[in-house]
């Protein structure tokens, strides 16, 4: 337990004198033995961890097929080989 | 307005329910003739606010809190900053960076807390019109109003403003009034209420109406851990309630899972709220002399936190770590839903709840300081439950130093306003 204080100690960017870790420790196994009693409740179905009912304000997601891409390009009257042909770009030499 | 800083400073010697006496009046409103205090967690500007810690003994705020600016614009003249244990966290007043707070009923014992010189300054300037503004995480209202036997009102959280609020716990966290007038702090919650754009927690106003009352639930396992004289002053006003109300006796299932979830909740959010002292922007500055900027926070942190404040935030980081989050912090949640559902169940079937506020009566400040923190943490037995599930709460004085702990669903303070009136503690004629 005193290397686990000294090692919260660092990560809560304190500094404790020795009796303070000593006070501390002490306290800290009487605190933690009674947090304890948390486990003896069973909690059987999910509980929500939110300390209020959320409700979602957003509709509901819903999956649509997405449209073919072939039969979309196909509309076009450029349409070659899955591809719609487009202006030369770079010039020949 | 003389009269009563001359007649609080001269006290406060003794007492020490301010930490700074300053007078700033009022302009003309609702509450004119009326003096506050605000818990020294709540920011005025330019007023040095010190949150009973050391580490902040010179941060002046350069802005105001919103209940601060709602009061001055009601009418009532600002007298000072009232003693707390350091941050909050403190269930007597000795945790003060500035020392105890003493008992006008005696002076040898305890305000409670954590908004100590609220409670003592309440009940000290009881000949003025006089109320004060406490803030509550775990009880900090109801403790010290029962120990100095005064009326307080712990409201919904939603309810108040949080702006310029010295955070503990951010999810806990909820401000009230204290006064010698039952109405009085109905009034004055009615004027710091309402949404506010800077707080975006803060959603309602609260308006006073009339309200029927007629059920009533006694939580009677609330009462095992009372000592015996307080059980029987309370159980005797239980009596005198049954003869206006029908009245149920019931029992509350979740107390002590509820104080445990409370505890690793708080000291959570506690723990990384406190981050912001570190001596840079926040807290005290010195001359660098550490090696890195690890170890120059911790050299501040050390020097400047009191042993409270240190124990609860390694609690707080040892909760929120890697191997015991899910044991520890996520469970106390889950808790915290389970005791709010309970609630809310027991609402659907009465108006009001009752139990007793504080289990013994205050101890000597000598004394106080050698009870053990986890002893300390056990007494807010009855206060937390109704503050984790931030539902207002009510303290009707009994007898001396014994109250009772009126409790409402949220949002429905006019149920307790109702019961008040029905029960003759509010003249009828208030409407």
């Amino acid at each position: 337990m005193k290397e686990e204080i000294e090692y919260f100690e660092r990560l809560s960017a304190l500094f404790l004198s020795k009796n303070e870790k000593e006070i501390i420790k002490r306290d800290i196994e009487e605190i933690f033995r009674a947090f304890e009693f948390l486990s003896s409740l069973k909690i059987e179905k999910p509980v929500s961890l939110h300390a209020v009912e959320i409700k979602n304000v957003l509709r509901e997601d819903k999956v649509k097929k997405n449209k073919d891409a072939v039969d979309f390009l196909k509309k076009s009257r450029l349409y070659k080989d899955r591809y719609i042909l487009g202006p030369k770009t770079v010039l020949e030499e | 307005m003389k009269d009563i800083i001359e007649f609080a400073k001269a006290k406060n010697r003794k007492y020490n329910h301010f930490i700074t006496i300053k007078e700033i009046r009022g302009k003309k409103g609702s509450l004119s003739g009326y003096y506050f205090s605000l818990k020294d967690s709540l920011c005025v500007k330019g007023v040095r606010t010190t949150a009973g810690s050391r580490i902040l003994e010179n941060y002046v705020p350069p802005f105001s809190s919103t209940v601060f600016e709602k009061l001055i614009n009601s009418g009532a003249a600002f007298i000072g900053k009232t003693n707390m244990d350091e941050f909050g966290f403190g269930s007597f007043g000795i945790n003060s960076a500035f020392g105890p707070s003493r008992n006008p009923i005696d002076p040898e014992r305890v305000t409670g807390g954590s908004s100590s010189g609220a409670g003592g300054s309440t009940k000290l300037l009881e000949k003025y019109p006089y109320f004060s503004i406490g803030e509550s995480t775990g009880g900090s209202i109801a403790n010290p109003a029962a120990f100095c036997s005064v009326y307080s009102i712990t409201p919904t959280y939603g309810l108040v403003s949080r702006w310029g609020l010295i955070s503990y716990a951010d999810s806990l966290d909820k401000i009230g009034v204290l006064a010698n007038d039952p109405l009085l702090v109905f009034k004055v919650l009615e004027i710091i209420s309402g949404a506010d754009g800077k707080d975006p927690t803060c959603i309602r106003k609260f308006r006073i109406r009339k309200e029927k009352v007629s059920k009533v639930g006694v939580l009677t396992n609330t009462f095992e851990f009372c000592t015996e004289k307080i059980k029987n002053y309370l159980e005797r006003k239980i009596e005198e309630i049954s003869e206006s109300f029908k009245v149920d006796f019931i029992e509350f299932k979740f107390l002590e899972h509820a104080l445990w979830s409370y505890y690793i909740i708080a000291t959570s959010e506690a723990s990384t709220n406190l981050a912001r002292y570190c001596g840079l922007i926040f807290g005290k500055t010195e001359n660098p002399k550490a090696k890195s900027f690890l170890e120059y926070f911790s050299e501040i942190r050390g020097k400047y936190f009191g042993l409270e404040t240190k124990r609860r935030i390694i609690i707080g980081t040892i909760v929120r770590s890697k191997g015991f989050r899910n044991k520890y912090y996520l469970k106390a949640q889950m808790v915290r839903r389970l005791v709010i559902e309970e609630y809310k169940k027991l609402f659907k079937r009465y108006d009001v709840l009752l139990s007793p506020v504080m289990p013994i009566i205050p101890p000597k400040i000598k004394d106080a300081s050698k009870i053990r923190p986890i002893d300390t943490y056990r007494m807010d037995i009855l206060t937390v439950p109704p503050n984790l599930a931030c539902i207002p709460h009510f303290t009707l004085p009994v007898r001396k130093y014994s109250s009772l702990l009126v409790m409402a669903d949220h949002f429905q303070e006019n149920k307790i306003l109702g019961f008040l009136e029905r029960l003759g503690e509010i003249d009828d004629s208030w409407s």
